[in-house]
């Protein structure tokens, strides 16, 4: 009865959004590295920080536990519009890298959790 | 500085990832087939992105280097836990955890439980739980020698109904599961908007928010799991409520706040009692709210004046027919319907001994758990 049941669901969905957005962020210059899987992963989720609405349990609990670091930024539109084009510019491949690094820090918050519940 | 990192940090954790392959059990152990199985998976993935990563010449580009990190730290903390939360329950365990699973074979038996079981530890050091992408319940050590919590293997068992998928077994259950969380969804929205169009300080406000996070992402959950428990062991799992809330349970009436993972325990015990009276349990219904009452007079426990904003009794009586619905669709047994076997009976007749009998119970229980676990 504890919480560590649905941290451990939820640190499997980090780690499957995590994987594939710095695969995404690798295909920019070597395209081999993203399946299309990762590409819709990412795209799922930036989507669902841009309006707040997912059909993904997974992506909306992400992205709600990125609330607080991400801010309500209102260039996620953008930044999926290149994820459908398959075409990171500059300014996308930034957001999206403050993104991986922002997973990278909640899941590390996870497992501490899990550890100390 | 990272490529000369990570040439020895991601060879130095290729060997222990392989390793940990090593200290699994020969010969294997039929309780833990599927968890080893699953350990070996991950452990072979870790070992193939270890090696792309430290080798691959697009993973070397300078340009990468940040992601490379964060894919060594992905990595890494992958194989930190299958070896502290999964392998090490392997390599740790004893005649327990084989007691624990035919136990659990038999609840599940007679519940009819729709899926698989999970694999068991008894090496959890906090309480109940499960590890749901591992599938693996931890349940204490002396749990096998007593009788009074095991309602709550119940609870355990419901958490992995929420993690299939596409799954007609489950189809029912994660309809209703779906009904409840627009139906509170729905009343602290209209609260919210309520809220907003008046004076509400805005502490409530926040309060409100809080609440509604917390029912959508996991308390409805909780909630759903605790009526399974209901549902499948009947008045037992409302006594083990009591008991655990008595034993550790914090503020009763907590009020929401951010991140919480479960609700308020008075809040918790409402839809237990108004799951008893749905099972026609109404007497025992009425015992068990007795002593709760009591039990929250002597710990000075009151409920705040807006409690049922954030838990509308109205609501959750309507969350607990959709469960027992849920419950009934996914073909499962509901308490007390007659099964073959007793143990639903056994652990309701515990609740009744540790009552009624107190100089005795203790003997009681000890020969009876000796007698369920062998």
């Amino acid at each position: 009865m504890s919480a560590i049941g649905f941290d451990s669901c939820f640190y499997a969905r980090l780690n499957e959004f995590s994987r594939s957005l710095n695969h995404v962020l690798l295909a920019a210059d070597t395209p081999t590295f993203a399946t299309d899987n990762d590409w819709r992963q990412t795209l799922e989720l930036v989507q669902t920080l841009a309006d707040r609405s997912s059909a993904s349990l997974a992506a909306s609990s992400v992205a709600a536990s990125l609330t607080g670091r991400m801010g309500e930024k209102t260039f996620w539109a953008d930044v999926a519009n290149a994820l459908v084009a398959r075409k990171l510019d500059s300014a996308a491949k930034k957001e999206l890298s403050a993104l991986a690094w922002s997973l990278d820090d909640e899941r590390t918050a996870v497992l501490a959790r899990m550890r100390h519940a | 500085m990272l490529e000369d990192y990570l040439q020895s940090a991601a060879s130095q954790l290729i060997e222990r990832a392989s390793g940990l392959k090593g200290k699994l059990p020969r010969p294997p152990r039929q309780e833990f087939e599927r968890l080893a199985t699953q350990c070996c998976d991950g452990i072979d993935c870790a070992i193939r992105e270890l090696t792309a990563l430290r080798d691959n010449a697009a993973w070397k580009k300078p340009e990468n280097a940040p992601v490379r990190l964060l894919e060594f730290r992905r990595i890494a903390s992958n194989v930190d836990r299958l070896e502290n939360e999964a392998v090490a329950p392997i390599v740790r365990s004893s005649k327990d955890e084989g007691a624990m699973v035919k136990l659990l074979y038999r609840m599940s038996n007679e519940i009819v439980y729709p899926i698989e079981l999970p694999t068991v530890s008894m090496l959890s050091q906090n309480y109940f739980f499960i590890r749901t992408d591992f599938k693996l319940m931890c349940i204490p050590l002396m749990e096998t020698q007593f009788l009074l919590h095991l309602p709550d293997v119940y609870h355990e068992l419901a958490h992995p109904l929420f993690r299939t998928q596409y799954d007609p077994r489950t189809k029912g259950w994660l309809e209703a599961f779906l009904l409840a969380k627009a139906l509170i969804y729905d009343h602290l929205r209209k609260q919210i908007v309520a809220a907003e169009s008046s004076r509400t300080p805005d502490a409530i406000m926040l309060l409100l928010m809080h609440a509604r996070e917390n029912w959508t992402c996991r308390w409805m959950e909780e909630i759903f799991c605790d009526l399974f428990g209901l549902f499948s062991v009947g008045p037992a799992f409302a006594w083990a409520h009591l008991h655990l809330h008595a034993e550790r349970g914090r503020t009763a009436f907590q009020l929401p706040q951010r991140r919480s993972s479960h609700p308020a325990d008075a809040a918790r015990m409402t839809v237990l009692l108004d799951g008893l009276v749905l099972i026609s349990e109404n007497r025992v219904a009425a015992e068990i709210e007795s002593r709760w009452r009591n039990l929250l007079a002597v710990a000075g426990q009151i409920e705040p004046a807006d409690f049922q904003r954030y838990y509308p009794d109205k609501i959750l009586r309507q969350v607990v027919e959709a469960a027992y619905d849920g419950y009934c669709k996914m073909g499962c047994r509901p308490w007390p319907q007659p099964t073959e076997d007793n143990v639903r009976s056994i652990l309701n007749d515990a609740w009744r001994k540790f009552w009624n009998s107190p100089q005795d119970f203790v003997a009681w229980e000890k020969a009876t758990a000796t007698t369920m676990f062998t």
